[in-house]
């Protein structure tokens, strides 16, 4: 928070009328230097949607982050989707709105105002990571819990953490089980489908736990799409036996391989997959340990055959003897 | 696939346990003709399957019809002789009114109402239990509702299950939408419920089927969007034996209407 901005030190000592109060007063009095005032970096976002109403009849003075900050209020507001004026080229467009929604989200995502801010910071928040797709996942995380932590709206930026299809997020989650008892009892429900967590004892052994499982399932991840809009109990990934089986890395959307395969991995995922569900995760997590424990060994160990793998475990089924 | 104490079931056969109801035969048919299992450990397990999935399909029809509109979580509106709206923008009963009253109220005063899908399948299957248990049972049960997103609700016990083929009527299903526009961020998804005849009612949207359903979330995406919105492979159902057993002093099953 920068104080040292005029409008900045009012909003967080004095409140939303005092700074409307100081901005008709400035700019009666100097309207250049509040003008200045209101385009200088420092300014924070609270400021410019408390003076929202106020700024439009200096428009054209203000500046070009300014003027998207006003579109973007009146679009989510409105519920339209005008875009600026002036000429610019496409990479200009885009570099100005993506700063505008970074500039959004830092300065005025801790702030609370009410609905319409929540709604104006959460839509900020939909395009710097779900279109842009160059948001900081931390900052939307620390979000997230301080909404929770506030009881104020928090449903549509979890549907936002929950649509990344890359899991990084969940270690940023689990750093939460090292903070307060609200905090932990939320990043728990968030990581309910990590198996451990709700057992865990305490925040250590969460954190192990949450660890552990990224570590050996992070590459073979499936995104489901779920959300908190599509169930009480969300799901966001899913560990791809067959992948984690033979090694190979997956991408969590497409579903598809991002590893080398060859011919003899196609063969070995095809008479896997035929495995029962829970046989299937006993051999995956047996091939993960010796991959880890010595990779030349495993290398060896894979190219027996499926049938092998099972006798090692006791198991007989009809469809590898 | 349908198993009674662990038997397999017939349609027929089926149809001779369970009692009557507009949709009791497209209820049990849907459960036999599914590849997923549909398991009842004792018969008036499946009596009270086949009642509450059939008010819950009811109370979707009524919802459907009551004029409440959908809104956004900002925004979310109620009758304030009933209801308080809080901070995450959820229905909060209010102290002293009674839950079988206000829940009825939504459907028959909706144009008082605005809300979210996710709230709208709580609202349809809260009535669906009402209509089942009697409102003195589902007054005690239900005495401080809070209606928001698929938040935990006392006493509405849920699980996910994954679905084959197709749901069964009286499931909650979700449509979703990859490629929404941020200009229709409402329409990322849609919550429905499953009705009888392949179709299903969503909260803002109506009554269709599904290809109604996904072109109507389609014509919501991006400009050059490449993904269609789909209908997810899993269902959010009621957990019966846990419901059954809370609400089983209050139930007076009706008997089957075929000879047994």
């Amino acid at each position: 928070m920068t104080n040292q901005h005029p409008f900045n030190r009012i909003f967080n000592t004095n409140g939303v009328e005092a700074v409307r109060k100081k901005w008709l007063e400035e700019v009666k009095r100097q309207p250049n230097k509040a003008l200045e005032a209101i385009n200088h970096p420092e300014l924070e976002f609270p400021s410019l949607f408390v003076l929202k109403d106020e700024l439009n009849d200096h428009y054209h003075a203000l500046s070009r982050r300014n003027r998207i900050g006003l579109l973007h209020i009146e679009n989510v507001l409105t519920h339209t989707m005008k875009g600026l004026e002036d000429p610019c080229s496409p990479l200009e467009h885009y570099d100005d709105h993506l700063h505008c929604y970074k500039w959004i989200v830092t300065t005025g995502g801790a702030h609370l105002l009410n609905n319409d801010y929540n709604t104006v910071i959460d839509h900020a928040c939909t395009h710097l990571y779900k279109f842009y797709n160059e948001g900081q996942l931390e900052e939307l995380v620390n979000l997230i819990f301080h909404r929770y932590r506030n009881k104020t709206l928090s449903h549509y930026l979890l549907n936002i953490l929950f649509d990344c299809s890359s899991p990084e997020w969940i270690l940023l989650v689990a750093r939460f089980f090292y903070s307060s008892p609200t905090d932990r009892k939320f990043a728990r429900k968030l990581l309910h489908f990590i198996p451990g967590v709700n057992e865990a004892q305490n925040p250590e052994e969460a954190v192990n736990t949450v660890e552990a499982w990224y570590e050996n399932n992070a590459h073979y991840l499936l995104f489901t799409g779920e959300t908190h809009d599509t169930n009480h109990a969300p799901v966001p990934f899913v560990v791809h036996f067959p992948a984690k089986y033979i090694g190979k890395a997956l991408h969590p959307l497409t579903g598809k391989f991002i590893a080398p395969v060859s011919q003899q991995d196609v063969d070995r995922r095809m008479s896997f997959s035929q495995l029962q569900i829970e046989y299937q995760e006993l051999l995956a997590t047996t091939s993960q340990q010796k991959r880890k424990e010595n990779r030349a060994g495993w290398q060896q160990w894979i190219k027996k055959p499926l049938s092998t793998h099972l006798n090692e475990h006791n198991i007989r089924t009809s469809c590898c003897q | 696939m349908l198993f009674i104490q662990g038997q397999p079931f017939s349609v027929e056969r089926a149809q001779t346990l369970a009692p009557s109801t507009p949709y009791s035969d497209a209820i049990i048919s849907s459960m036999v003709e599914n590849p997923d299992p549909f398991l009842f450990a004792y018969q008036d397990l499946f009596k009270f399957a086949v009642i509450l999935r059939s008010n819950i399909v009811d109370a979707a029809k009524a919802l459907s019809t009551s004029h409440a509109s959908f809104e956004t979580f900002y925004r979310t509106r109620g009758n304030p002789s009933y209801w308080t709206i809080s901070n995450e923008g959820g229905l909060q009963l209010r102290p002293s009114v009674r839950p079988s009253e206000a829940i009825m109220d939504i459907s028959n005063a909706g144009q008082h109402y605005g809300f979210e899908c996710a709230t709208a399948m709580e609202i349809v299957l809260l009535t669906g239990i009402l209509k089942t248990i009697g409102p003195d049972g589902f007054d005690q049960l239900y005495a401080n509702l809070y209606l928001w997103d698929w938040n935990d609700v006392p006493h509405l016990p849920l699980t996910i299950e994954p679905v084959t083929q197709h749901g069964v009527p009286g499931d909650v299903r979700y449509f979703k939408n990859p490629d929404v526009s941020p200009q229709h961020m409402a329409f990322q998804g849609e919550n429905v419920i499953v009705l009888p005849n392949e179709q299903y009612y969503g909260h803002g949207i109506g009554i269709g089927g599904k290809a109604f359903m996904i072109s109507h979330l389609n014509q919501a995406r991006r400009p050059g969007a490449e993904r269609s919105a789909y209908l997810m492979p899993r269902a959010t159902r009621i957990v019966l034996p846990a419901l059954y057993a809370s609400t089983e002093s209050f139930l007076q099953l009706p008997q089957p209407t075929l000879p047994v």
